[in-house]
Formats: structure tokens, sequence, C-alpha cells
């Protein structure tokens, strides 16, 4: 199960945290807290505007996630 | 070729010269949660005299070194492999293991050491993550367990009252026979496979349904490694898969016993996955698998309480204390409870799986996977071998378990439990 960003045309890509690898280890959220969050329940959230989010920030979340859980997604 | 071949000592820099008795620690939950979470500290274990057993080895790296090795090995911990190495160690091997000493018994009651029976059944698993060959027999799983047990104790060795040398000889001494014995039979079926695949498209494809294993993973990601390189992360593998699981295995099996005695109406819950998982991880919060996790700042880091760590020093994060704080786990953090809340980001088993980038990715191997709405989610290995223990009837035995006294942390050698009789 994958958590997305709402599709947009055009834009920005969507921001996918594939639930099923996430372990919840807090990289992303210690890059950007606004725009990745830890919930109770263990795994990683995006919680950034799906329309204006900071580009160079989530591709370093991408780029640093552990489990390789975060990844970028043509919107439909 | 890398530049750290065959490596058969360590010369440690300063601040690894230090005992632990010298360098800052960390006891408290938020601060434990603070240096792991930073990306200002690298890690620092096993530099100092376990180093030719584990030297290089992923959870001893940093980085962006880290980060590639990790991902690596990513595929080992995909949902299908972990529920293939659960098979593998409780299907035929505690089942078997089971039956042969119900068998053996003759329709008495059987009293067998806990510790003993989970190596047995775990072995069997480890050998499918690494992709190590020839532990089809009941000696062959001996034979591994005897070399984990021996490398358990290396990798440990930093917190143990044991003579050091003693215990790295005893280490390289297994370490030489886990390549003899393993190590070369799965290499070399590693590489014909990875030939046969090579050569032909039809074998790569017979392939594919087969779990990934670490050797392959490895020997197609690092064609430049020499086999010390290979060997150092398969005995990694091999120490950590087993350990966590391994050490744990006697508290969760005596909390739960005690705890469905003081608590008959929750009896039937042994068979509820989900209970059962809250309750390793509560079992692995009090009694974690290292009693401490060490970090070398990399640069100047002032910490929350005002004490500043400098750059090439160490800080030990004590996972006992941390997972016990009272103030992020509640007034009766020392307590076993399964039905805990802990709730505040915080996983049930706090610290003990560490946090950070270098979160261990095999604790849903050992515990399962937390508040996943995901339908094939593992159930995790320690979970499945004490629900297959408490379905089979099996309790505290009447003699008492031997303690590890060289540890400072609560260990045993032996754990006696008792199947009734049939």
């Amino acid at each position: 199960m994958s958590d997305a960003t709402a599709p947009r045309a055009g834009g920005l890509l969507a921001v996918v945290v594939d639930r099923t690898i996430c372990l919840g280890t807090g990289v992303c959220e210690a890059i950007d807290e606004s725009l990745f969050e830890v919930g109770d329940d263990g795994w990683a959230v995006f919680v950034g505007d799906p329309d204006d989010y900071d580009e160079a920030k989530v591709q370093e979340a991408v780029d640093s996630c552990p489990q390789g859980a975060i990844s970028l997604a043509p919107r439909d | 070729m890398t530049t750290y071949e065959h490596i058969d000592s360590y010369e440690p820099i300063d601040s690894e010269r230090k005992p632990l008795s010298e360098v800052e620690w960390a006891r408290t939950y938020d601060l434990a949660h603070e240096v792991l979470r930073s990306t200002k500290f690298a890690s620092a274990l096993h530099n100092r005299a376990s180093y030719p057993i584990f030297g290089h080895a992923v959870l001893t790296l940093s980085g962006k070194e880290h980060l590639a090795r990790r991902r690596t090995e990513l595929p080992l911990f995909s949902r299908e492999n972990i529920q293939s190495y659960q098979e593998a160690a409780v299907g035929p091997a505690l089942r078997g293991a089971i039956e042969q000493l119900r068998a053996d018994a003759d329709g008495e009651e059987v009293v067998v050491d806990l510790n003993q029976l989970v190596q047995l059944s775990l072995v069997r698993a480890t050998a499918a993550i690494i992709g190590i060959g020839s532990v089809d027999t009941d000696d062959d799983a001996a034979d591994l367990q005897r070399i984990a047990a021996a490398l358990g104790i290396a990798a440990s060795v930093e917190f143990s009252t044991l003579d050091v040398d003693v215990v790295i000889d005893a280490a390289l001494q297994a370490k030489r026979e886990f390549i003899d014995r393993f190590y070369l039979d799965g290499l070399r079926r590693a590489q014909a496979e990875m030939a046969a695949a090579a050569a032909d498209d039809a074998a790569e494809r017979d392939g594919e349904g087969r779990p990934a294993n670490l050797l392959r993973l490895l020997l197609e990601a690092y064609p430049g490694w020499d086999d010390d390189d290979l060997i150092r992360e398969c005995l990694f593998f091999l120490t950590a898969s087993g350990s966590t699981t391994n050490n744990a295995s006697p508290h969760l099996f005596r909390e739960l016993a005690e705890w469905f005695d003081a608590h008959p109406e929750d009896r039937p819950l042994a068979e509820d996955v989900v209970f059962m998982q809250k309750a390793a991880g509560e079992a692995l919060r009090l009694f974690p698998p290292v009693p401490a996790l060490i970090r070398r700042a990399l640069e100047d880091v002032e910490l929350s309480d005002g004490r500043l760590i400098r750059r090439g020093e160490l800080v030990a994060v004590d996972t006992n204390a941390a997972n016990r704080d009272r103030d992020r786990i509640g007034p009766d953090a020392d307590r076993f409870d399964p039905r805990r809340e802990i709730g505040g980001k915080i996983h049930p088993s706090a610290v003990s799986f560490g946090l950070g980038p270098h979160a261990c990715p095999g604790r849903p191997v050992a515990i399962g996977s937390f508040g996943r709405d995901v339908e094939d989610a593992p159930e995790g290995i320690l979970v499945v071998i004490m629900q297959e223990l408490f379905r089979q009837g099996a309790r505290l035995a009447d003699e008492p378990p031997t303690v590890r006294e060289e540890m400072d942390d609560l260990r045993y050698s032996r754990f006696p439990i008792a199947l009734p009789a049939r």
C-alpha cells in the first residue's frame, strides 16, 4: 500500500511513500519535518503541499531513505 | 580491488581506545533519539576487538557507503522473503524438533533448552538468508549454531567480562570453520547460478522465483570484493539474524508465561498475532539485544542537555536506560505489559532495533510489522516461534535457567521449558 499525494495534471510529481517497506527510520522527517512525518503507527507520510513543495528537499529524502521507500511518480 | 582485504587486526583511532566507561553516554529516550537520528554521528560498532570478524559490515558503515550497501541488501527483507524465512525456521525445523523430542521421550514430559531449540530453528532461516549450503541435517544445523554462538559472543565482547583475546581467537576459529564448512559451498552455488544466468536466459528465468540471498546480491553488486569482504558481511548477518531472536526468546517466553498465569483470560491471545507482536516488542524493549549503540561524532556536536561532544569522540546510547525511560514509556516502564500503548511515535521495542539511518531492517523479520494495514505483512519469526510453543502447551520448567554471569545484562545460557506429554 502506498501513500501518494493527490494527482494533478502537470506540475510537480506525486510523492509516494511505500508503506510496505517504510521502517519509520525518520531520515525523511529529519531532512524536513514540514514535508515528512513519522506517525504514531510507525510509517512516514508526506505532509507537504502536493502542489508546492521544495523539490530539492524531497529529492534528498528520496535519495536518503535507507529503505528506498520514497519515490516520485507521474500523476495520473 | 578493495583496500581492506584480509583484515586480521585493526588499529583503533584514539577515541576508540577509551573504555566505554569513560565515553559520554546518552541515557534517556530523547537523547537516544537525538543521537541515533542525527547525521552528525557515524556508527562506531565493531571498530575494536571484533573488527577482524565484522569489520566493514553494513552496520559499521556511514553516509553514502552505508546507504548503498543497505539498498543492495534490501531485497532480503521483502515480504515474500520474510515469509520464506519464517517457514524455514518454524516449519520442519521447530515442529520437527519437537516431534522428535516427544518421540524420544516415549510418552513422558520433555524438558528442553529453549535457547537450543530456537537456535536450531533459526540457523536454517539464517542459512537461507545468507545463501550458504549444506544445512540439511541436524548435525549441519548444530555446527552452524555452534559457529554462530562463538561469533555472537565476539559481537558483544566489549560489554562482557570475558578475556577479549580468548573470545576473538575462538571467533576467528569459528570464522575459519564457517568458510570451510558452509561459505565455500554457498559461494560455488551462487557463482554457478550467476554463470548459468549469464549464459542462458531460461536459467535466469528459472531463478526468478527463488528468494534473494546475501551472497548473490553481494557478488552482483560488488564484483571487486575479495573473499574476506564477502565473509565478514556473511558473518555479520549470521550473527545479527540469529542473536536478536535468540536473546529475546527466553525473556519473551518467561514474560508471556507469567502474564498468562496472572491473566488467564488473555491466554487465548497467544493465537492473536498483533497481541504477540506487541508482547515481543515489549520483551525486546525490556531486554535489548545490545546494551549500547555506539556512535562517533563527525563534527563538534552540542547535545540538547548541553554536553559538547568533540569531533571524533564517542557517544554510547544506553539501550536499557532509554527503553525504560519513565518520562516517555510510563511510570511502570520496568514492567512487562503486552497491552501497553506507548504513543509519541515510540515503537513498542523502543530503541532496541536502533533508530534513524541504521535502524535494523531485520525488525520485521523478528517481530513483524506494527500497525500496517497490509494483508500479507509478516508476523515475525519470534512471534511464530512463540505461538508454536504455546500451541504445543510449553511451560516454564521446574528447573531454573542458567544465567550468563559474564554479561551485565540478563542473558541465559540455558533456559529449560517443559513440553507436556501427549
